[in-house]
């Protein structure tokens, strides 16, 4: 599995939380109101591209809505290889955080 | 249409159209346009443009990097061989850097001179509405120009012109005796009206704008003045006395005026003491051409809408129709650069822009020659390089890096040495220390310069090196661009040192043409000591006292240094028959009884100033080109009515330079006006200068007592007349050395190409039988001709060009052809030293050896 940044793994969250309505500005949104951080569209959409290319994502553009100034959209799916490399992801984390909530209570 | 439908401001739209990705523009830019759209309709078009925009910024790295993704890494490829190549090829590589960095540090540094002379007097917030009054008469077939108008003008034009929002005049008048206590010093005291401060950008650090000069006792003095008379105490209200006898209070502190202004001066006191001050010149009075004004203009007005409006208003002052006189405006920002009616400063930054511009090239040329000449030895890679996929544009990048990055390397260098010679060089283009050539401001003009000499070293040889066919380099079919446009360039390279050379040459003869020349009077052990009130006061027993002292034979007092030019002149001259149109001129000189004598000056007819004839100070004595201007016959005794005073012509003066070379010998009168004297012209004899010094300043020490004593030498003083001229010949020197070396520094690269190429020919050459002398002169026999050709390109151009320079001077040394052909014997020696090392190494070489080493 490749390495992925912390910014890829919020994407690729994000897109599981968000089911059928995972695009750019909703992904964005969504890492907005969990971490606080706003971040630029072209910073979300590297890392999408990229995600994209390794092949944990799918794609499909949807024709513009029928009105003036509407622009396709570019939705984004989870694919089998990025449910594996999510599962991947929260073993290893988890191994990394057992014992850390005991510490926490003796405090 | 959708009544909240905002589209993208085009700016922003364009440049995320360059940025964002081809494939999914459509969707992104969708993004934009919502988020945009939304915070427009919620917070404001403010907002949403700043918003728009962090969104662009924050993703900037981002987007260029994946723009550029597949060109970084080609680049980084071309930067590692041209690095390579820099390394392997040092000596190449050291004759284009170094020609680079030397024609960047030229064009550097006169760029920083040339934005210091721009400088002048834009710092004002008003300086585009600012101009000053001129006038203008005609003269024969041209017109004069004066910049000097009468004290009354400033509140007449304000109250007549609408278009005139506020008027200051202003004047200086240099060595005022200014106390505070026990502290004096000599100081240049401007003279001004308070609305000074509502026209400049002059910003006060105590007082304020509203007491600033409005009570008539009140007076502004600058920072480093106020340090110089108070130290650290306030200096607000302390009491100051100026020329003896006005007492002061300082109103205000003021910033140092920058030098890069025209209103330079430490102290400023109200307009209405200059009468009581210099003793001359009426407030009230028309004809009073003396001073500065200036105006301010309405921010709706333009300069030609007030000048149709002033140019008959002298007439309507005057009540006379018939006055020639034109009143105009001359924009603040034009004075320091241009003379009025031609002229002045703008001339030099002119041929100094061009003179860097061609130094430049020069640079730029050896890079290109070089280049184009070795391009065998890259020649397997282009090939490889486009057998592997590359196409014609890749290479012309790549090319076009490779010189971007060796301009870069010299700037580095250039910078070093514009670091080193920065100050050198203010001080001989007379730029003041305090001014400052460095700000962050030249930084991209550094930059811009850099890249434009990248892409010009560049362009050439990307063009001839991406053009080769990859079959038959990699055969081994060798090309290397036209050789004939090669010639043209080292022919231009030589066409321009010669130029310059030619130009130095000329200029210096002149130089020395016009310090040399006979003045017609003795500039020679004259000592001018300034007058003041209380030598005046007591002039005749100052002036035997004085006489007392062996070595000192003849003084006068006078209103000038002789051979300065006039201070005075006048159009107000009548004599009987003058033909009432004749826009007649006197320059004016005052003097009295031993003014000839003093300066060995020889009559044409009749007698100078004599204490024999009582009527003597109200008679005249003009020089031989008056007489000819009236035209009248038998003039010697004529009455002549001058400024309203009445008086005999009692002699005529042999025409002398009383103005500098630049000028003609213009009609002079001489007149006889205590009021006037400024100075004492004191002849001492040749032997006992140090002696006659000492004495003069006891008796002067003895009659005035307050002032300190100082004294200057005519000859120092004429000295300085042409030290614009003097300037320009040392600036030229340096360039001319530096066009020639870098010159030089690519004719020793192509000379080594040329040895190395030829190694093989004459080595079968001498083994056939050429002798030493003949291969030398096979070798070098291409450049000859070269230089040659250039000589002869360049020496019309040069004689164009300096005919053009000597209009500006009356007195013209004559052309020789021995300059032009001095020129043509060093370029050629030099050109001839610079192959020759070349040419007699491979002369001299055993045949034997060339032909194993291929």
């Amino acid at each position: 599995m490749k390495e992925l940044t912390l910014i890829e793994q919020y994407i690729l969250l994000s897109i599981f939380q968000l089911g059928e309505n995972a695009y750019l500005v909703t992904i964005r949104e969504h890492i907005k109101n969990i971490t606080g951080k706003d971040m630029a569209i072209a910073t979300i959409y590297v890392p999408l591209e990229r995600l994209s290319r390794l092949g944990y994502l799918s794609t499909r553009m949807v024709k513009p809505a029928p009105r003036v100034g509407g622009r396709a959209i570019k939705y984004y799916r989870l694919t089998r290889a990025g449910i594996r490399a999510l599962d991947e992801m929260k073993r290893i984390q988890e191994r990394f955080w057992i014992g850390y909530s005991k510490i926490a209570a003796s405090d | 249409m959708d009544t909240n439908h905002f589209p993208l401001p085009p700016i922003e739209r364009r440049l995320l159209r360059w940025l964002l990705p081809r494939n999914d523009f459509e969707s992104l830019i969708g993004y934009y346009e919502t988020g945009y759209r939304d915070i427009r309709i919620q917070r404001g078009r403010r907002p949403s443009r700043r918003w728009l925009w962090s969104q662009i910024l924050k993703a900037v790295p981002t987007l260029i990097s994946m723009k550029f993704r597949g060109e970084t890494i080609m680049l980084k490829n071309y930067l590692i061989t041209a690095l390579r190549n820099i390394k392997r090829h040092k000596g190449y590589s050291f004759i284009n850097i170094a020609g680079l960095a030397i024609g960047t540090s030229c064009c550097l540094l006169i760029l920083l001179w040339v934005r210091h002379e721009l400088s002048f007097d834009r710092f004002h917030e008003n300086a585009d509405s600012i101009h000053r009054t001129v006038i203008s008469w005609p003269h024969g077939s041209d017109t004069r120009w004066h910049w000097r108008t009468p004290p009354p003008l400033a509140a007449a034009l304000k109250s007549d012109l609408p278009e005139i929002r506020d008027t200051s005049r202003f004047y200086t008048v240099e060595g005022i005796l200014v106390e505070y206590g026990e502290t004096r010093f000599k100081e240049e005291i401007g003279f001004s009206d308070p609305e000074l401060f509502s026209l400049f950008t002059l910003p006060l650090r105590r007082g304020t704008q509203e007491v600033v000069l409005s009570s008539p006792q009140s007076l502004v003095i600058s920072t480093t003045a106020a340090q110089k008379y108070f130290g650290d105490d306030d200096p607000l209200g302390k009491v100051m006395v100026i020329d003896d006898s006005l007492t002061f209070h300082v109103a205000a502190v003021m910033e140092d005026i920058p030098s890069n202004s025209m209103l330079h001066c430490p102290i400023l006191i109200p307009f209405v003491h200059l009468e009581a001050v210099t003793g001359a010149g009426n407030v009230q009075d028309w004809g009073d051409f003396g001073y500065n004004t200036y105006v301010l203009l309405e921010k709706s007005a333009t300069k030609a809408q007030v000048d149709s409006k002033l140019r008959d208003y002298l007439d309507v002052i005057w009540e006379d129709p018939e006055n020639e006189v034109t009143l105009s405006l001359q924009p603040l920002t034009e004075i320091h650069l241009y003379g009025l009616g031609g002229g002045g400063p703008i001339v030099y930054i002119w041929i100094f822009s061009a003179i860097a511009v061609f130094i430049l090239l020069i640079a730029c040329i050896n890079f290109m020659n070089l280049a184009t000449a070795r391009s065998a030895t890259r020649a397997r890679e282009i090939g490889l390089r486009k057998v592997v996929g590359a196409d014609r544009r890749k290479l012309v990048c790549q090319f076009l890096s490779e010189s971007l990055l060796l301009s870069l390397i010299a700037l580095i260098f250039a910078l070093t040495i514009v670091g080193l010679l920065a100050i050198p060089l203010a001080n001989l283009a007379q730029v003041p220390e305090q001014s400052r050539l460095f700000d962050l401001g030249v930084i991209p003009l550094f930059l811009f310069i850099t890249i434009l000499t990248g892409l010009l070293a560049g362009s050439y040889p990307a063009l001839v090196l991406s053009a080769f066919r990859p079959v038959e380099v990699l055969k081994g079919y060798k090309r290397s661009g036209s050789p004939l446009f090669r010639k043209v360039l080292v022919v231009f390279q030589f066409s321009v040192s010669v130029f310059l050379l030619v130009g130095l040459l000329l200029i210096s003869r002149q130089i020395d043409y016009i310090t040399q020349k006979s003045l017609g009077f003795s500039q020679d052990q004259v000592v001018y000591v300034p007058l003041n009130e209380e030598l005046l006061r007591r002039y005749d027993p100052f002036r035997s006292e004085l006489l007392r002292n062996l070595g000192i034979s003849f003084m006068a007092a006078t209103s000038n240094y002789v051979g300065q030019g006039p201070r005075w002149s006048t159009g107000s001259v009548n004599w009987e028959g003058k033909d009432p149109k004749d826009g007649f001129n006197l320059s004016m000189i005052y003097a009295d009884y031993d003014f000839a004598d003093t300066f060995e000056l020889e009559m044409a007819a009749g007698r100078f100033f004599s204490r024999d004839f009582e009527a003597d100070n109200r008679n005249f004595v003009l020089n031989e080109t008056a007489v000819r201007a009236m035209g009248v016959e038998n003039p010697l005794g004529i009455g002549l009515t001058f400024a309203g005073q009445e008086g005999r012509l009692i002699g005529i003066l042999k025409d002398f330079n009383f103005s500098p070379l630049r000028d003609d010998v213009r009609p002079l009168v001489l007149v006889m006006d205590p009021q006037y004297y400024r100075y004492l012209a004191i002849k001492i004899g040749p032997q006992q200068v140090p002696a006659s010094l000492a004495h003069i300043e006891r008796v002067f020490k003895q009659f005035s007592p307050k002032y300190p004593f100082e004294y200057r030498f005519l000859d120092d003083v004429l000295g300085q007349l042409y030290l614009a001229e003097q300037r320009s010949q040392q600036l030229l020197r340096y360039f001319v050395l530096l066009a020639g070396f870098i010159s030089c520094l690519g004719l020793f690269g192509l000379a080594s190409f040329t040895a190395e190429k030829r190694t093989k020919e004459t080595g079968i050459r001498k083994v056939l039988g050429a002798t030493e002398a003949g291969i030398f002169v096979l070798l070098s026999r291409n450049f000859v001709r070269w230089v040659l050709v250039a000589n002869l390109i360049a020496w019309p151009l040069a004689y164009l060009g300096v005919r053009w320079w000597l209009q500006s001077f009356a007195y013209r040394a004559p052309m020789s052809w021995v300059s032009f052909v001095l020129a043509g014997l060093i370029s050629l020696a030099v050109a001839m030293l610079t192959i020759s090392y070349h040419a007699i190494r491979i002369a001299r070489a055993n045949p034997a050896h060339i032909l194993k080493y291929e």
